[in-house]
């Protein structure tokens, strides 16, 4: 009968195209193992550890945790694992505590300030808690790092070449931290490249060759080295059950907010980009142009461009540090992130138009102020929500290729073309520029767009967990 | 080098059954293609009459409305292979996507050309943003965007599971496109239905002859497509 945190891989291949990194692999971890993991560069150490995380699936077998299937497994499943990898899936804008605060509330963890405190005591935090985690040393990001992956005192940690770029006395602190968490009973598994590495701690040394287990053999550890006294890390923190999918939407919202109010990138830059759009555009229609036209044209294009640039940027965000990894571990629903950004982005967009729209009405549509506001606002938020629901989704998509947030106005455009037609006819027309005889009336543009935005929206929301699959 | 090659060749064809496959399940497909391409040009240009008003203009229509028909077909192909890659990860399912979308966007450019050439011919003008022709302009993006976004993912995987997102929801967008330039505005002669009725047997005939042909052509060429594929993998696995 398997303990807690087995963790069992079964027949496991992993390819990527003709790459077949991992060929029929199989390998039992019992719990409490401190296992050390080798093998060439491309070996599929690596790509190993993350199909354990759930960050990767298997081409195909499984991957078994507790004796349940990881894809089967609902999400809660991901709280037995802490994650840590040279990358740090921190937010850079945002301060190591508030990133600590944002992980601990999305997996659930009772106090988060406490929890925090007595991490930041074990690991001698209380310096770099308040500043920006991207201004932080490469030692003091991996011990923030550490705290986020033990937040929620997981049961098997994961470490992915931990000790790149660590001087000498971060590595031995950080062998010694693994050394306690093994005593406590926690599974350990390590990725290294040095051979003297693996007899710090480990008492299982495992050579990936092949795509397969070439060697696997109990190790006795080196004798610690003498190091400062360390503080006994709290063994496990009070949970209770993660956010469900609205709450989880949230916490991920705030972060957006939190991160954007820090660096003010989405609103300052595609805001100032949407207004000089505007602006300079303006000057290449003829004047006393009114509501007719292209004037209005303007206004949306100049508003699209602001989505792309706004919701690519946060996606861009994600993907820098992986911390795009840190909300694929949590323990939540996966389309809570693309329901968090979307509320961000609204949120952030309902800012730039609530000061580009108003300057686009004074200066473009100079003097016709016979202005139809319910009309205009109905309008204004629901092709901003179309726009933001399809750029959401496809900013995932464009940052997986190689073009990256270039990619994106490809994808975005042909989608949103009823959008922005609908758009526009109605703003002109709330804006009291001229009918038609025979033309469809803006309630029907109007429920044209909102029959794009749930269409659309229901087949984003279905779709974007396969976005998170693998980054 | 030419020997290595050959033998290669020679190897990958003994090592694609998908390829082979394809090719024992519908032999008859070739011929019975070529026999129905025959028959349509002799329907399109001899067996239906000169229309009185068009002239022989009028005759692009039979290449232009099956093309029509086969790009909706090779959407809605795209469409259902990527829910099937979704739910199943079928990889043969993501190579009918990829074939169906690019013979999609071969036959979609062929509308857009024979539509324009028609539009020159009778309303004097190459493009009108009517209805029909901007709907599959952004069709036709679409198509482009599918192509486009496969090419630039690198990782098979990630792009048969990326491009199938996009596959579902540009599907579901045509309808929605074709409505908003449909209110946009209206110029194109309508086909059935009001104003569109009272075309003659032979005009009928040779019409359906050609949306039979272009079907059995889509068919033919997807199946070259997803051999040419196979065999494309089969060389590729043996090289690395």
């Amino acid at each position: 009968m398997p303990v807690p945190s087995d963790l069992e891989f079964r027949q496991i291949s992993k390819s990527f195209g003709r790459n077949h990194v991992l060929k029929g692999l199989d390998l039992t971890i019992p719990a409490g193992s401190f296992v050390a993991l080798m093998g060439a560069n491309g070996a599929g150490k690596t790509t190993l550890l993350r199909l354990a995380g759930g960050l990767a699936v298997p081409t195909s077998g499984t991957v078994t945790v507790a004796g349940v299937d990881m894809r089967k497994a609902g999400p809660g499943l991901r709280r037995m694992i802490g994650w840590v990898s040279h990358e740090s899936l921190l937010y850079a804008d945002l301060t190591g505590r508030s990133n600590l605060r944002f992980h601990a509330n999305l997996f659930g963890v009772a106090d988060p300030d406490a929890r925090i405190a007595e991490l930041a005591e074990a690991l001698d935090l209380h310096k770099v808690l308040d500043r920006p985690a991207g201004v932080l040393s490469r030692g003091n990001r991996q011990r923030l790092t550490l705290a986020r992956a033990l937040l929620h005192g997981p049961d098997i940690l994961l470490l992915d070449e931990p000790f790149t770029g660590l001087d000498e006395a971060s590595a031995s602190r950080l062998i010694e931290i693994l050394r306690l968490l093994h005593g406590e009973g926690r599974t350990i598994i390590l990725t290294v490249h040095e051979i003297a590495r693996a007899y710090e701690g480990a008492t299982r040394l495992i050579v990936i060759e092949n795509g397969k287990v070439g060697v696997d053999r109990a190790v006795v550890p080196n004798t610690p080295t003498e190091l400062a006294p360390l503080q006994q890390l709290t063994t496990r923190p009070a949970l209770i059950p993660p956010p469900n999918l609205w709450r989880a939407a949230g916490q991920v919202a705030a972060k957006d907010l939190r991160v954007e109010w820090r660096s003010r990138d989405m609103v300052g830059s595609a805001g100032l980009f949407s207004f000089i759009v505007l602006i300079t555009t303006s000057f290449t229609t003829p004047p006393g142009g009114g509501t007719q036209g292209v004037t209005t044209g303007i206004l949306w294009i100049s508003l699209l461009f602001a989505v792309l640039l706004g919701v690519g940027r946060s996606m861009g965000r994600e993907s820098a540090d992986r911390a795009i990894e840190g909300l694929m571990l949590a323990p939540t629903a996966r389309e809570s992130v693309f329901l968090g950004k979307l509320l961000a982005g609204m949120i952030m967009m309902s800012v730039i138009e609530l000061f580009v729209v108003p300057m686009f009405i004074v200066l473009v549509t100079t003097g016709q102020m016979t202005t139809n506001a319910l009309e205009l606002i109905g309008t204004v938020f629901l092709a901003t929500l179309g726009l933001v629901i399809v750029s959401t989704l496809f900013s995932g998509v464009a940052a997986g290729s190689r073009l990256g947030d270039s990619l994106l106005p490809l994808l975005v455009m042909p989608l949103v073309i009823p959008l922005m037609i609908a758009a526009v006819e109605t703003t002109r027309r709330a804006l009291g520029g001229a009918t038609a005889v025979g033309a469809v009336g803006v309630p029907q543009w109007i429920g044209l767009l909102g029959g794009f935005d749930l269409v659309v929206g229901v087949a984003a929301f279905a779709t974007f967990a396969f976005v998170m699959e693998e980054q | 080098m030419n020997s290595q090659s050959t033998s290669q060749l020679d190897r990958a064809g003994g090592q694609a059954p998908a390829g082979k496959n394809i090719r024992r399940k519908w032999p008859i497909l070739g011929p019975l293609t070529l026999v129905s391409l025959i028959v349509f040009v002799y329907f399109a240009f001899f067996f239906a009459p000169e229309d009185a008003e068009q002239g022989q203009t009028q005759r692009i229509f039979y290449i232009h409305v099956p093309s029509a028909w086969i790009s909706f077909v090779g959407f809605a192909v795209v469409f259902a292979s990527s829910i099937t890659y979704l739910t199943k990860r079928s990889q043969k399912a993501d190579r009918l996507a990829e074939a169906s979308a690019t013979i999609g966007l071969l036959f979609t450019t062929v509308v857009l050309v024979t539509g324009m050439m028609w539009g020159r011919a009778i309303w004097g003008v190459y493009w009108t943003w009517d209805p029909r022709l901007t709907s599959y302009l952004v069709l036709w993006l679409l198509y482009l965007a599918y192509i486009a976004l496969r090419a630039y993912i690198p990782d098979p995987a990630r792009k048969a599971r990326f491009s199938a997102i996009l596959g579902i929801i540009a599907f579901l967008d045509v309808p929605i496109v074709y409505l908003s330039v449909l209110w946009w505005r209206t110029l194109h002669p309508h086909v059935f239905g009001p104003g569109g009725g009272g075309m003659p047997g032979q005009m009928l005939a040779a019409m359906f002859v050609g949306l039979f042909t272009f079907t059995l052509v889509f068919i033919y060429l997807v199946r070259l497509r997803l051999q040419v594929g196979a065999l494309t993998d089969a060389v590729e696995e043996d090289q690395s």
